[in-house]
């Protein structure tokens, strides 16, 4: 008798288990599904530091204001109202009132209030919490509030990116919820894991390793988000990930890899969207000797840089390794700045003369096929990141070209940390470096300026420095006239082209993979998710051959 | 029995503290901290901060001692890349390794005695043959390929199963409690059956060769010769006594699924000890690795204390000795 019980039971299970497809339907809802590979760390905007978490805080949080999509971030030209609907400067510019959206609430129904922006500024000032947005904050002085809804930002001096700065960078916490939480206790914070925000969507879930879920806000102040739910589904590796687009898990996932775009090509109800990116990538030559302040027996010499830049075909390798609308570099910014000048000059690709020019400064040719000088040979090691397939097929390229001036280049295939800690001690000669942009065309300094070498860490640590190009980006920071700024950006641009203190390569195209049921809005090249609130899934059953169908009914 | 059970869990603790040791070690002797990865934007003084808060300003011997004490009094650390204490990843975390690896124990033992035993008793003949080829085939297969395979074949071709996760994220929050059992038992099923297939063969193989023997045995003849059948004789004569060695494999086992539900993890993304230690280990999170291997470590040196204690009760000779 308890076997015959027992069979039925299983053989539902396993009937139940083998049914369905996986995709019952839950009906009416609009969902996208973002599949990651790392999970978010934690919600409380100060203290989040991954892709993931930034994402779902976007969502959740809203900034006084936002920078329009052509990322002018000079004076307040193009900001969009987000948590306050308008602002006033004062007539010196020394301080801009704020006045804030009085229908904007938190998701727990409390109005959101100039204490609260209070609250924000102070928390991401805290060296006890170390957000990331305190180095933007330098000039703002004290931020008090004029009544309960206008918070007026003080500057100790203006500068054309003030209000950028003050406006579009620190997300607005809830001081009802926090302002009893020591600062020191904000990592251990319940309220990290299950946030109350302000912005569109409100939290929903966090399932650790498994999938955050956003609800869409119904009583947002600038109106309700068209898809109702977002959702985060941590694969755990890019190959995970692109499954689970194929097998319709999930709707969307970007950015995709080379091989991911002609993957998605062959599935019909899948599309492949290009979007700008703030991502460059070069290959950054170290100026002073290994762990050492002596200049570099190599790279010291500025006319060796600029030899192996010209020994590079830039162009061919970059379209060797990805494809000819790949483009190229021009410096340490890209072409999405309004500092940008497509005529910029550039060092050309010239092999004859790179030689000559090495020949020149003494360095002779042996028969070993590369060059000495004063016993020293022409030969130094490169750190590729081995995470990175196009990298390293890249560096095999940049090693044969090297070769035919006479250089030899190692290969020093590193993980990605190992990269960082190398470059950060500087313990390298040349490496393959990759980095993202902030929009304001002022971050240069942070990477390349004389101060930021001589401060150590993990900025400049090349060691270039020029103090003429100090001195240009100084006045082109400091000046409130955005032409004037504009002309110092691209003469200082032009100087660090021509010091060469790196090869530059290639800008990253991005490239989202996404049901064709979705339509995305414009995604901003250096937050690619920061208008998911516009985007719409079609209502309609899915395309033939799809697998894919997440929106209302037919899921 | 006390002596023995002392004995074990003596040097099952030597066996944890060297892992811990060593995991240490080998993690600081990679370039790098948990701070490498950090936005090249945050101050140095900030980075400073946190650096010195978490002891990796200090020499190694005093980061060792610092790991120690806290290991010591029961607090596992600070995961640097999660934001959160280690303590709450792991209980996140360590279930599901645990429901992962118990299942696919289970499923392994399961599979491969029916394996064994058909082996056996259809010994030289087309089905023993065939069995033992099958097996081994999947036995030489490396984990990862496996899983990978198995994902495309029911993301292609036989959608029938979800391919990674723990649930299907969009619907569970609508669930009852029965479609969460049916949807959570979906999910398991592909991880559960890579780590069954990966390890069956070696069991099967095993559960033949004791068949064989016992089969040899005098009171086989005898109960043979009394005229039970042949069922009978391999249910309740053979069967059990050759199941006594198994016993000890599944002791040898544990730490063969440990290992194989890390890459059967990323595989099918599912979110255990596999997955979290895999990530931790790319973002120098120190006290997430070494937590997690220390746990790891511990549950081996459990699951084999088990097996040996089970072996002592199961055979009277070994408790006498």
């Amino acid at each position: 008798m308890r076997k015959s019980r027992r069979i039925p039971a299983l053989a539902a299970l396993l009937l139940a288990a083998c049914g369905g497809n996986g995709k019952s339907a839950s009906p009416h809802v609009k969902a996208l599904v973002m599949t990651q590979p790392a999970d978010a760390d934690n919600l409380l905007p100060p203290l989040t530091t991954n892709e993931v978490s930034v994402e779902v805080d976007a969502q959740l949080f809203e900034k006084l204001a936002e920078i329009d999509d052509s990322m002018h971030v000079i004076g307040d030209h193009g900001a969009r109202p987000s948590l306050a609907d308008s602002w006033t400067w004062a007539p010196d510019s020394l301080s801009i009132a704020f006045h804030l959206d009085p229908k904007a609430h938190w998701h727990d129904g409390v109005p959101v209030r100039a204490t609260d922006v209070l609250y924000s500024y102070r928390v991401n000032k805290s060296k006890t919490v170390g957000s990331p947005v305190a180095p933007l904050l330098v000039d703002v002085d004290s931020v008090t509030a004029r009544d309960s809804l206008t918070p007026v930002y003080w500057f100790h001096a203006r500068s054309p990116e003030q209000f950028f700065n003050a406006a579009t960078q620190l997300r607005v916490l809830p001081a009802h919820l926090l302002q009893n939480t020591p600062d020191s206790a904000l990592t251990t914070s319940p309220y990290g894991r299950k946030p109350i925000g302000s912005g569109p969507y409100k939290f929903g879930r966090w399932v650790s390793g498994s999938v955050i879920e956003l609800d869409a806000d119904s009583t947002f102040h600038r109106g309700r988000p068209k898809i109702d739910r977002l959702l985060w589904s941590i694969s755990g590796s890019p190959d995970a990930a692109m499954l689970r687009l194929y097998s319709g898990e999930a709707n969307f996932t970007a950015p995709l890899r080379k091989q991911d775009i002609e993957q998605v090509a062959k599935h019909p109800e899948l599309k492949a969207v290009h979007y700008p990116s703030m991502l460059v990538f070069y290959v950054l030559f170290n100026q002073r000797a290994r762990k050492s302040h002596a200049p570099h027996p190599l790279f010291g010499d500025r006319e060796v840089r600029r030899a192996l830049s010209m020994a590079v075909d830039r162009r061919r390798a970059v379209s060797t390794v990805f494809d000819s609308a790949t483009p190229l570099l021009s410096g340490p910014f890209t072409s999405n700045l309004a500092t940008y000048d497509p005529l910029l000059p550039r060092l050309p690709y010239a092999p004859d003369s790179a030689s000559a020019m090495l020949e020149r400064r003494g360095w002779v040719l042996g028969k070993d096929g590369i060059r000495h000088k004063g016993g020293v040979a022409l030969q130094f090691s490169m750190l590729v990141p081995g995470s990175s397939a196009q990298r390293q097929q890249m560096s095999l390229l940049l090693q044969d070209m090297f070769k035919r001036v006479g250089a030899r280049m190692d290969i020093d295939h590193v993980d990605f940390p190992t990269l960082l800690a190398r470059a950060a001690a500087h313990d390298y000669d040349a490496a393959f470096e990759g980095m993202g942009l902030d929009p304001t065309p002022s971050g240069i300094r942070q990477e390349w300026s004389t101060a930021a070498a001589e401060a150590g860490g993990t900025s400049n640590t090349g060691y270039y420095s020029n103090r003429a190009f100090d001195a240009l980006i100084d006045s082109a920071v400091a000046t409130m006239d955005s032409r004037v700024a504009i002309d110092q950006y691209r003469r200082a641009y032009a100087m660090i082209i021509a010091d060469a203190p790196a090869i530059w390569l290639y800008e990253s195209s991005a490239v989202a993979g996404m049901s064709t049921a979705v339509h995305p809005a414009p995604m901003r090249a250096d937050m690619w998710f920061v208008h998911l609130a516009d985007w719409t899934i079609d209502d309609g059953p899915a395309p033939p051959g799809a697998t894919v169908a997440l929106a209302a009914g037919a899921h | 029995m006390g002596r023995l059970l002392t004995g074990r869990l003596l040097q099952g603790l030597a066996v944890v503290w060297v892992v811990a040791t060593l995991t240490f070690a080998l993690l600081h002797l990679a370039p790098g901290d948990p701070f490498s990865y950090h936005d090249r934007h945050i101050a140095p003084d900030v980075i400073a901060h946190w650096r010195h808060v978490y002891c990796l300003d200090q020499p190694l011997a005093a980061q060792y001692m610092c790991y120690v004490r806290s290991i010591a009094s029961g607090d596992l650390g600070y995961s640097i890349s999660h934001q959160r204490p280690v303590r709450d990843i792991l209980v996140d975390y360590v279930p599901r390794t645990i429901e992962l690896m118990t299942l696919g124990l289970l499923a392994s033992f399961a599979v491969g005695i029916a394996l064994g035993v058909l082996e056996a008793r259809r010994r030289g003949t087309f089905a023993d043959w065939g069995s033992r080829a099958i097996s081994l085939f999947f036995y030489s297969m490396p984990d990862f390929w496996l899983a990978l395979m198995l994902s495309l074949l029911f993301a292609y071709w036989i959608p029938i199963f979800p391919i990674s996760g723990i649930e299907d994220v969009i619907n569970a929050p609508t669930f009852s409690w029965w479609q969460h059992v049916v949807d959570h038992v979906r999910h398991l099923i592909l991880p559960v059956a890579t780590l069954m297939l990966l390890t069956c063969a070696g069991i099967a193989r095993f559960q033949r060769a004791a068949m064989l023997d016992v089969m040899r045995m005098e009171f086989v003849v005898a109960a043979r010769a009394k005229g039970a059948s042949e069922n009978v004789i391999a249910r309740h004569h053979v069967l059990r006594n050759a199941l006594l060695p198994i016993i000890t494999l599944a002791g040898l086992t544990l730490p063969l699924l440990l290992s194989g539900a890390v890459l059967v993890e990323l595989v099918f993304a599912w979110p255990g000890m596999g997955f979290v230690t895999a990530t931790a280990v790319g973002s120098r999170d120190y006290a997430l690795v070494t937590s997690s291997v220390v746990v790891t470590s511990m549950l081996v040196v459990v699951g084999t204390i088990a097996a040996d204690l089970l072996y002592a009760l199961a055979d009277p000779r070994v408790r006498a000795a």
